[in-house]
């Protein structure tokens, strides 16, 4: 087996004990000629991986405090290419997953996760500035430019793939591990839970937005699939054809004796689908938890989370996946996070009069790039109250009481969003077409993503807001190693 | 078999120090495996002149209780919008204990309880029982000189006994029989269901959820969350004399090791409400003995204080509660945000509605306890 693989990169991916998964690969299959990739297009197989709510100097800098946390994906950011100026489409985590897979902007329900609902998005025609976006309409709970489900005519990247005849598959972490939470194995979406459990579905709501823990008689599962960071399941387009839907969006790992799942997908070329979308569970996803291990503040499983879990979880699968004959003879893998964790900016605190309420603002600073507009359902800047709560609360939510006046009984709770975006959080790619140590600085978000993939799989069309000039796909910056 | 090694040790009063009480004389199967009686908290300790500090709660439907959680999303403004995420699960009312297995020891070495001195004298007393080698048998013959591990396997085969056994689970109630269709409501009960499961007059289903999971999962109507509800003090609990005293449930001081979380101070786990009409001792520190009254104080906690708190006006309006936790207490969730003088949601009436409602809970073979004297 020969190495070309430069020495620092070399001794690093050594210490890291994974020469045969990681370093080694890239580096052997580099002589293989049969498969060079001469160009994106040579691309066959791209495996993307949503992670959540970590700001990049988090997850790529130095002097956070959880940016040690995640030594694991630094080291793969220096395998492959570091995109330092990728940046979340949206606060919170949903609307950046739609705009991934179909590039239509937040709704007022999806950029707050369609939490505590689950309505059709009321199409209301198109945008007038943009043929392509949908312009939502008032949906059932009243909610002007709200709505959560997509009308069928909203197409998704899984349809163009479709038609360009190429497969495609979510993989969902936990989804269908506790059928009485999630319905189904395959497919999992809350009116089609409540059909099962015989409830009225106009009153519907998303019953998996916090994890769920095991009972020690195993009648409940540990559970931490989220719809929301789910986007297939958001489109009729997808989940109005269920048997289409079963074949495409399953569970990372079957939670039956069947051993199905990536894993066994991986194993060859024929069963790799073209087009992998991977959502971990609420833990590996770096959501739940704050990665320090510290008790209590952990995963439902236990697990630290945070930054933590997603080392983890990438140790396991990165590896498994580079070893793959699919990625082996052509693939990418893209490493992304939906949003930052909106910590860059500091809330703004006032008080009532006398003293009795205090106002906590969080600022979303929701910087973006590449010029991205915010679309015809929501408007910035904008103010939202989300909350009231006893001051007992505030320190469960890491608020300071012993700084309070002692007068403070209530803490009303805001949202000041100033920009559209999601803020900067880096992404990492890799491929055997990209140069180990490739750095880019080049503004790339989710619409970018999609615009990427569309141009990688020739889908001849852009969807949504991935249509615009001013936005630039994965160019040369990144793909520092096509053959010529 | 494990499961009855667990039965025989259930019932058998040779394993406490006074000799004369087992787990079932706490909870006794013709009651749900609840209390017997309508005493706020049962007698025990060496002579059972002694009393704990809470209700006992019945044993059946305990198989689907998660471990103890409290799990936040790792960023503010999640944690805010999840903001409903709180703690939940765990046996006992403070959640303390992940499973039966190990929550065993606690009432056998209580000494309020089954006062066993420590985990030698539990396995001295195994020796001298009639199952003693059936337990050697099953845990290899020098367990019972291992003290730790044979409290530990008494406590395994008691949890094998309450998940296994049949008699913990029924599912044999009316409600369940109207869930399969075999049965229907009373135009009382009927109505009593409406305004249990009513957002607006009601929200009790909110805590204490009455749908079938989507894969046939039976309701046990409570989502295992805590919550503080700031039930009155009850004078008739002895450690309740020391004015110093407050049971803070989930911050202790029984648990332990939440002690510094302030939020936690008053939260008690939220009870199943199967059988709950047979009891005749209501909320962790039995404080109602009626069922109509723990409804009427849900109804008309914020309304008419002055039924319910000694001092409504005072710095501590909720009496079991320190000063200083007073705001811990739940306005949030309905019924319970109602303001002094307003309507409260239910009239007298509609409680007996959900009262009758909550009647249909109780299983088959389920005996009342007899009245408070
Ligand atoms: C003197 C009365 C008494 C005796 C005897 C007793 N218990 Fe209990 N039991 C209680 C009380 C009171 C609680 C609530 C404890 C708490 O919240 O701290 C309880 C709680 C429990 C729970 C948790 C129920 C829940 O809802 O989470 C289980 C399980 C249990 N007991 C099993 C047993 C077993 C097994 C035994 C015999 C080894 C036993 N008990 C003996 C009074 C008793
Ligand atoms: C916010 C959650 C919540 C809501 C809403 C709620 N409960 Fe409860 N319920 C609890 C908790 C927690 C307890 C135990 C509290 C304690 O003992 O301190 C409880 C206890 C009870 C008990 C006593 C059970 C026993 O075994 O002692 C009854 C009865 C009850 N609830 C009925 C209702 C009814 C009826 C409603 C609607 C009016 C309702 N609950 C609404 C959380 C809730």
């Amino acid at each position: 087996m020969s190495r070309k693989i430069k020495g620092a990169a070399l001794a690093t991916a050594v210490a890291l004990g994974l020469c045969a998964g990681l370093g080694a690969l890239v580096a052997c299959s580099d002589d293989n000629h049969d498969d060079a990739i001469r160009t994106q297009q040579d691309i066959k197989h791209v495996f993307v991986i949503t992670l959540e709510n970590k700001d990049f100097e988090e997850s790529f800098g130095t002097d956070k405090p959880a940016s040690g946390q995640d030594t694991f994906l630094k080291q793969l950011a220096t395998q492959g290419a570091l995109l330092t100026e990728y940046f979340g489409t949206g606060h919170v985590s949903l609307d950046n997953y739609i705009a991934m897979m179909s590039g239509q902007p937040s709704t007022v329900d999806t950029e707050t996760d369609c939490f505590g609902l689950w309505s059709d998005i009321v199409d209301d025609g198109n945008d007038e500035t943009n043929a392509k976006v949908l312009k939502a309409g008032t949906d059932a709970n009243g909610h002007a430019g709200g709505g959560c489900v997509y009308p069928a005519r909203v197409k998704t990247f899984a349809h163009q793939l479709d038609a360009q005849g190429y497969s495609w598959k979510g993989y969902m972490g936990d989804m269908g591990n506790d059928l009485n939470r999630d319905g189904t194995m395959t497919c999992s979406f809350p009116t089609r839970t409540d059909l099962l459990a015989h409830k009225d579905i106009s009153k519907t709501k998303d019953l998996t937005q916090n994890a769920q823990a095991a009972a020690a008689s195993s009648d409940v599962k540990e559970d931490q699939y989220a719809t929301r960071h789910n986007p297939f399941v958001y489109f009729h387009s997808i989940i109005d054809d269920t048997d289409y839907c079963d074949a495409h969006v399953v569970p990372l790992t079957y939670p039956d004796a069947s051993g199905k799942g990536l894993e066994a997908d991986l194993k060859s070329i024929d069963t790799t689908p073209n087009f992998v979308f991977v959502t971990p569970n609420l833990c590996d996803d770096g959501h739940d938890g704050d990665g320090t291990g510290a008790a209590g503040k952990g995963c439902k499983n236990g697990a630290p989370g945070g930054l933590a879990s997603i080392d983890a979880f990438l140790q396991k699968w990165i590896p498994l996946i580079m070893a793959s004959p699919a990625y082996q003879k052509d693939g990418l893998i893209i490493i992304n996070f939906d949003e930052s964790n909106a910590s860059s900016s500091p809330m703004t605190t006032t008080f009532n009069s006398d003293y009795s309420q205090m106002n906590l603002t969080i600022n979303l600073q929701g910087d973006s790039c590449c010029k991205q507009q915010a679309g015809p359902n929501v408007k910035r800047p904008d103010d939202q109250v989300l909350t009231t709560l006893p001051v007992a609360f505030a320190s469960t939510l890491g608020i300071d009481t012993s700084k309070l006046p002692p007068s403070v009984k209530v803490i009303q709770i805001g949202m000041h969003y100033v920009g559209v975006g999601g803020d900067r959080t880096g992404a990492v790619l890799l491929s055997k077409a990209i140069k180990p140590g490739t750095v880019s600085y080049t503004g790339y978000n989710h619409y970018s993503l999609l615009k990427s993939l569309e141009d990688i799989f020739e889908t001849g069309e852009y969807l949504g807001y991935a249509d615009d000039e001013a936005l630039l796909p994965f160019g040369d910056d990144v793909f520092t190693n096509l053959k010529k | 078999m494990l499961a009855e090694l667990g039965r025989l040790a259930f019932f058998d009063p040779s394993l406490s120090a006074s000799g004369r009480q087992s787990c079932a004389s706490c909870h006794d199967p013709a009651h749900a495996y609840g209390p017997p009686n309508a005493l706020a908290v049962q007698p025990g300790g060496p002579d059972l002149g002694r009393y704990g500090g809470r209700a006992v709660p019945a044993l059946r439907y305990l198989r689907r209780v998660p471990i103890w959680t409290h799990t936040q999303p790792g960023t503010f403004k999640e944690r805010v919008e999840i903001g409903d995420n709180m703690p939940s699960g765990g046996y006992t009312w403070d959640g303390r204990f992940d499973r039966p297995a190990t929550q065993a020891a606690f009432p056998l070495l209580n000494a309020d309880e089954m006062a066993n001195a420590d985990a030698a004298a539990v396995a001295a007393r195994l020796a001298r029982s009639r199952y003693a080698a059936r337990f050697r048998e099953a845990f290899g013959t020098d367990i019972l000189s291992r003290p730790d591990d044979a409290l530990a396997a008494l406590g395994q085969a008691l949890e094998r006994f309450q998940f296994d056994d049949p008699s913990f689970q029924p599912f044999d109630s009316k409600f369940d029989r109207v869930l399969d269709g075999k049965a229907g409501f009373s135009e009382q009960e009927a109505r009593g269901y409406a305004l249990f499961v009513d957002e607006q007059r009601g929200n009790c289903a909110s805590c204490h959820p009455v749908d079938k999971g989507a894969n046939g999962a039976r309701p046990v109507f409570t989502d295992y969350n805590f919550q503080t509800l700031g039930v009155p003090r009850n004078a008739e609990i002895p450690a309740n004399a020391d004015p110093h005293y407050y049971d803070l449930g989930l911050c202790g001081p029984l648990r332990r090791d939440k002690r510094d979380e302030k939020s936690y101070c008053g939260m008690f786990r939220t009870p199943t409400l199967r059988n709950v009409a047979i009891r005749g001792a209501f909320f962790h520190n039995g404080r109602f003995h009626t069922l109509t009254d723990a409804l009427r104080f849900y109804v008309q906690r914020d309304t008419n204080p002055e039924k319910w708190y000694p001092h409504p006006d005072g710095p501590q309006p909720f009496d079991d509660l320190p000063v200083e936790y007073q705001g811990n207490v739940d306005r949030r969730n309905a019924p319970m945000t109602n303001h002094r003088g307003g309507k409260p949601v239910w009239n007298d009436a509609e409680i007996a509605d959900v009262a009758a409602f909550l009647g249909t809970l109780t299983d088959a073979d389920a005996r009342p306890v007899p009245r408070a004297p």
